[in-house]
């Protein structure tokens, strides 16, 4: 799993790759903690994932 | 003529006796109906987190060998990947150990075996409890339930340990 962050408008773009399980979930939770906790908005980009569990 | 008769009798009776194994008397009942089946797939991991891409690429393999519709193969994977998972945070709780899958068919039949070594669970530990939407935990369960034709607990080979049966029949006319 790899993903990408950048600036959309007024919000941040979190565009993520691959497969996400519990090995790789902490990771993306954090990445998405830390936009929440900057106080941006963020959009989660899943096009590109081809696996979330639950 | 009649002593070499009951000679070579019991012969066979100590052959029999001695050589054969029957299954039917060492083998628990719930695993009579695998012994007939055809085992499709063995493989054992670590019950570690790095581990479940592995397991969920052996699994999309199989049962693309099974010829499930592609619908089905990436539910039975996902099912299969939850299940780990629950093994790894609830069943070991996070300490090393293992996880052994198996699959078995016969005609339209898959049997799914995730067997573990850690201490055994309560069968209530499957079952499914209301919650509301976006409470956390406890979703994977219910995909196991949805997507899985039968879901049961199965008592341990030994001391130790927890195997789960999941099964999930081909479509009619796919099996190869």
């Amino acid at each position: 799993m790899t993903f990408e962050q950048k600036n959309y408008l007024h919000y941040q773009l979190l565009a993520l790759t691959g497969e996400v399980d519990l090995h790789n979930s902490p990771q993306v939770r954090k990445q998405l903690l830390a936009i929440v906790e900057s106080g941006n908005s963020v959009i989660v980009d899943f096009s590109a994932l081809s696996y979330i569990d639950s | 003529m009649l002593f070499r008769r009951i000679l070579f009798e019991s012969n066979i009776t100590y052959f029999m006796s001695t050589f054969c194994i029957d299954y039917n008397v060492n083998i628990q009942e719930p695993y009579k109906k695998i012994m007939s089946m055809k085992r499709i797939l063995h493989v054992e991991h670590s019950a570690c987190t790095s581990q479940l891409c592995q397991i969920r690429d052996k699994v999309r393999d199989a049962c693309h060998s099974l010829a499930y519709p592609e619908s089905d193969i990436n539910l039975i994977t996902l099912v299969i990947d939850e299940a780990c998972t629950n093994i790894i945070r609830y069943a070991y709780s996070g300490e090393p150990g293992r996880i052994v899958l198996e699959i078995f068919q016969h005609e339209n039949e898959v049997i799914f075996h995730l067997q573990d070594f850690a201490k055994c669970i309560d069968k209530s530990c499957l079952k499914l409890r209301k919650k509301k939407l976006l409470e956390p935990g406890g979703l994977g369960l219910q995909l196991i339930y949805q997507v899985m034709d039968v879901v049961q607990l199965l008592p341990p080979k030994g001391s130790v340990g927890n195997i789960l049966e999941l099964k999930k029949h081909l479509p009619k006319g796919s099996q190869k």
